[in-house]
């Protein structure tokens, strides 16, 4: 593990003093054109008269109370073969993807795993919790693992952790870390898009992981430590599928961001852990804009060339990155504030029952920014398949397939964009206001009280418009 | 009890809005926010000085369709890489040296340079037609 340390510390060090090639050929590289003036106005516009609108209309009719309400509409089992057969496949996947990010070609595109874990799992898999239904809590190759080995080792060992109490306090601590640091992995880390770097990232979280599960129990280390457990299932409250376990794994189907619905706060530390992601969405964003290049520029202007301090480049990105979702916090935290005393309510309480009325707008701007590479780079995959450890296999024949840049056309990004971001508000604001009306007794105190949060909303939903109609830049050498 | 809602007094600012939002939809779809130097044609000459484009131009616009013809010039060998359409081509000094394409993907297209530093010289962004 150390000695795994060392290397992946080597290997960033090298990579950055070869001048961040791998930056270059950043495999989460967009072609997006800036979303036009006329679709950014009608899209600001409908967003703002649509806030007005609900104000005027829904604002004094009372929602029924949540916990009086079921959504669901149909509800199944999912068979445990197919369940196991998930979780093996799973299994296999992650074991691959390790063995050709450490043996295959070092090459960016000729070896299987930067594009299945960065493009394929990582965006993809965020689509699919979102917009269909979170399946990481039933083939969690860390967890099922563990759970085949609880299983194997059964006749020797009741079971395989200490059980040690988690402290109540901890809650998902963990994971807020594990976030940013991954975040951190994805946005900032020079030589992120090398094989070898990621199978031995992939390791080390491996180890990590079942260090918790052996600690603490697996089921409380998959609640509170394994982050995209706790990630994807954020992502997840919104989709119609939904996924429990309860001795077998039950599926509902509900209509769209009822899962975002909740009468309990959620605890300061997943208060925090929303926010944290949602702030980290905006800054992916926000550092492809014209104004971040400036503002790099002018940082170094007359202290040479960003190649030439590779370093403090990575510093500045690393303060943005933390920076940008403190941000966001603290202006969540002055709405918060505002609506506590509005309403003479207990501002933690407040604080943990509203964060995820925020969450439509980050998944719909999330959607405009990455769909089209998704789409794009995805593709690599299919010749990838053919010759996964880039030995020059061809194995399903797909090996020349090349990459089609025009399968998605602008105009239907434009279009996606602009109605994903304004149904996304309106999801925002509809949450925000069943959840006001559910919690505060008073209907004209709950009216009155969605004021400052359909402020934030508007100014979140007008930041994320502003940022897909920016001019995709690189932050230049001078 | 407070004032009863009432629904009509926010038609007229919303009526206003939508049009005001229409009218700017049908005549302003082609303009795009924070562009700067901007030249729409097919064939463009570009030459390149100490590493960096020679004049202000940072974005090359053309038509989806249509063909594209960047005639390069450099004062020392250089290197240059298309992204996406991903078309490279090696200028020499003395000698133009030309990447010429039909544009048949939208996007906006970085061109790099490429051995050695890693520069953004150019995009070419190919709008719908």
């Amino acid at each position: 593990m150390k000695r795994a340390v060392t290397t992946f510390a080597a290997a960033v060090i090298a990579l950055t003093a070869l001048g961040s090639d791998a930056l270059a050929h950043a495999l989460a590289q967009r072609y997006d054109l800036p979303l036009p003036l006329g679709y950014f106005l009608v899209a600001a516009g409908v967003v703002v008269a649509m806030t007005f609108v609900f104000l005027a209309l829904f604002w004094r009719h009372r929602e029924e109370p949540i916990e009086a309400h079921d959504y669901t509409i149909v509800r199944g089992t999912v068979p445990e073969l197919v369940v196991t057969s998930l979780q093996l496949l799973a299994i296999l996947t992650l074991t691959f993807l390790v063995v050709a990010g450490l043996f295959g070609n070092p090459g960016t595109f000729k070896n299987i795993t930067p594009v299945a874990v960065w493009v394929i799992w990582w965006v993809g898999f965020g689509f699919l919790a979102a917009f269909i239904g979170n399946i990481w809590p039933l083939i969690n190759p860390w967890g099922s693992a563990f759970g085949f080995a609880e299983r194997l080792a059964r006749p020797w060992a009741s079971r395989l952790s200490f059980r040690i109490r988690y402290p109540p306090w901890l809650g998902v601590w963990p994971s807020c870390v594990l976030f940013l640091l991954f975040a951190w992995l994805e946005l900032v880390a020079p030589g992120r898009d090398v094989p070898r770097n990621i199978a031995i990232a992939i390791l080390i979280y491996s180890v990590f992981t079942w260090t918790g599960f052996v600690i603490f129990g697996r089921d409380t280390w998959l609640r509170s430590g394994e982050v995209f457990e706790v990630a994807f299932g954020l992502f997840g409250r919104f989709a119609p599928l939904d996924f429990a376990n309860d001795g077998r794994w039950r599926i509902s189907l509900r209509p769209f961001a009822t899962g975002l619905l909740t009468l309990k706060p959620l605890e300061s530390s997943m208060t925090a852990f929303t926010l944290l992601v949602l702030g980290t969405v905006t800054v992916d964003g926000f550092m492809e804009t014209p104004l971040w290049a400036a503002i790099v520029e002018w940082v170094f202007a007359g202290r040479g060339s960003v190649d030439a301090n590779p370093w403090e480049f990575i510093a500045l990105q690393t303060a943005l990155l933390i920076a940008g979702p403190l941000l966001l916090a603290g202006l969540y935290l002055v709405v918060i504030a505002f609506m506590a005393r509005i309403s003479r309510s207990k501002l933690a309480n407040l604080s943990g029952l509203f964060v995820l009325s925020l969450v439509p707008i980050a998944i719909a701007y999330h959607l405009s920014h990455y769909f089209s590479m998704f789409a794009i780079a995805g593709q690599f995959i299919i010749p990838l398949a053919s010759d996964p450890f880039g030995y020059g296999w061809d194995l399903f024949g797909t090996t020349l397939y090349r990459i089609d840049i025009g399968v998605v056309d602008a105009k239907s990004i434009w279009y996606l964009s602009v109605v994903a971001i304004v149904a996304g508000h309106i999801v925002a604001v509809w949450v925000g206001h069943v959840t006001a009306s559910a919690v505060f007794s008073d209907i004209r105190a709950a009216g009155r009280s969605q004021y400052p949060m359909l402020v934030l909303m508007v100014t979140y939903t007008m930041l994320s418009l502003w940022i897909l109609a920016q001019p995709i830049v690189e932050p230049n050498t001078k | 009890m407070g004032r009863r809602c009432a629904p009509h007094n926010y038609a007229a600012p919303l009526v206003v809005m939508a049009v005001i939002a229409t009218t700017t939809f049908i005549g302003d779809t082609r303009t795009c926010l924070a562009q700067s130097a901007v030249v729409d044609a097919r064939s463009f000459e570009l030459r390149i000085e100490n590493g960096r484009l020679v004049g202000n131009l940072k974005a090359v616009r053309v038509k989806r369709d249509e063909t594209v013809e960047l005639i390069w010039s450099a004062d020392r060998r250089t290197v240059l890489h298309l992204h996406g359409y991903d078309i490279e081509v090696t200028v020499d000094p003395g000698k133009t040296q030309i990447m010429a394409f039909r544009a048949h993907a939208t996007g906006r297209f970085p061109i790099e340079t490429h051995g050695g530093r890693h520069t953004v010289l150019l995009y070419i962004e190919v709008h719908p037609q």
